[in-house]
């Protein structure tokens, strides 16, 4: 099994670092309201739209309601684009 | 110039703006008149009849645009361009949006596909964003980053029972394309992840453990 990083993660991160975001470990395992909180509501949907633009299809109506933090959102990412790749 | 460069029909994977037509008058103005949308927009408390409001509506308006959500094909708002000044480059956005989308993330796509075309099409140095108190603080960490504070007027808009601050935002066209790459995002090349990786700190983003 890879150790590497999965690819979400990167591109989030990478999002964050351009706009001049600072992030950490705790960004990412954040309750997601907190996160909304910290870096606002505009910022954190720019972050969903960047990462949803790599998927093969917009995340399913719902979905931040029912993940806990954004690692599992970009988990819910990983796996979707492992399984029908753009 | 691929012709999805100048059609002012702009689809996004949540939804599509496009030129308003007659048959969004009456959608529109329930919007606006049986919401709070219209007195967040720029009606405040007044109830103009439906002639009015169209008029209100494309008054000094360049381009005015209905937003579509893409799987039900629902009007669920307006954006446009208003006060343009083609002599100094720049224009207000203004928009409003019926509430069950506001705070749903993905309508913010209709900005962006918006602020695309105008930039494009008008030539723009810089597009206005104006905000009230209120919701100037949900702005969060954009401003600063993408929209740059411009102004603020003290005490400046009666809002139902009070006075409140009257914030000006612009975004500079060499600001643009941090929104518009989300309209094209792609997976990030290998090489790029060593680097992306390489900054990862413990902890700096303070957020609230309550």
């Amino acid at each position: 099994m890879s150790n590497e990083v999965p690819r979400t993660r990167h591109l989030a991160i990478r999002f964050l670092e351009d706009c001049g975001v600072a992030y950490g470990d705790r960004t990412f395992l954040a309750p997601i309201g907190a996160l909304v909180a910290s870096i606002g509501e505009p910022m954190f949907t720019m972050l969903l739209l960047h990462i949803e633009g790599m998927l093969p299809e917009p995340f399913p109506e719902g979905l931040i309601d029912q993940v806990e933090s954004l690692d599992e959102l970009l988990l819910f990412a990983d796996v979707k684009l492992s399984r029908d790749p753009m | 110039m691929d012709e999805s460069d100048v059609t002012p029909v702009r689809v996004g994977r949540h939804v599509t703006i496009r030129p308003v037509h007659a048959g969004d008058y009456s959608v529109l103005y329930e919007i606006a008149m049986f919401s709070d949308a219209g007195s967040r927009w720029r009606l405040q408390a007044s109830t103009p009849s439906q002639d009015e409001f169209l008029r209100l509506i494309f008054e000094n308006s360049r381009a005015t645009f209905a937003i579509e959500k893409n799987d039900d094909h629902r009007v669920i708002g307006m954006v446009q361009l208003w006060m343009y000044d083609g002599l100094s480059r720049n224009g207000h956005i203004t928009t409003f949006l019926v509430p069950w989308a506001r705070g749903r993330g993905w309508p913010l796509e209709s900005i962006i596909l918006f602020v695309d075309y105008v930039f494009k099409g008008f030539n723009l140095h810089k597009l206005y964003f104006e905000s009230l108190s209120p919701e100037f603080e949900q702005y969060g960490s954009i401003v600063g980053r993408i929209l740059r504070p411009e102004g603020c007027l003290k005490d400046h808009k009666w809002v139902f029972g009070r006075l409140v601050d009257y914030h000006i935002l612009a975004l500079y066209a060499e600001d643009v394309p941090k929104l518009t790459r989300l309209l094209r995002s792609r997976p990030i090349e290998r090489s790029d992840h060593h680097e992306a990786t390489r900054h990862i700190n413990p902890v700096v983003l303070h957020i609230a453990d309550s």
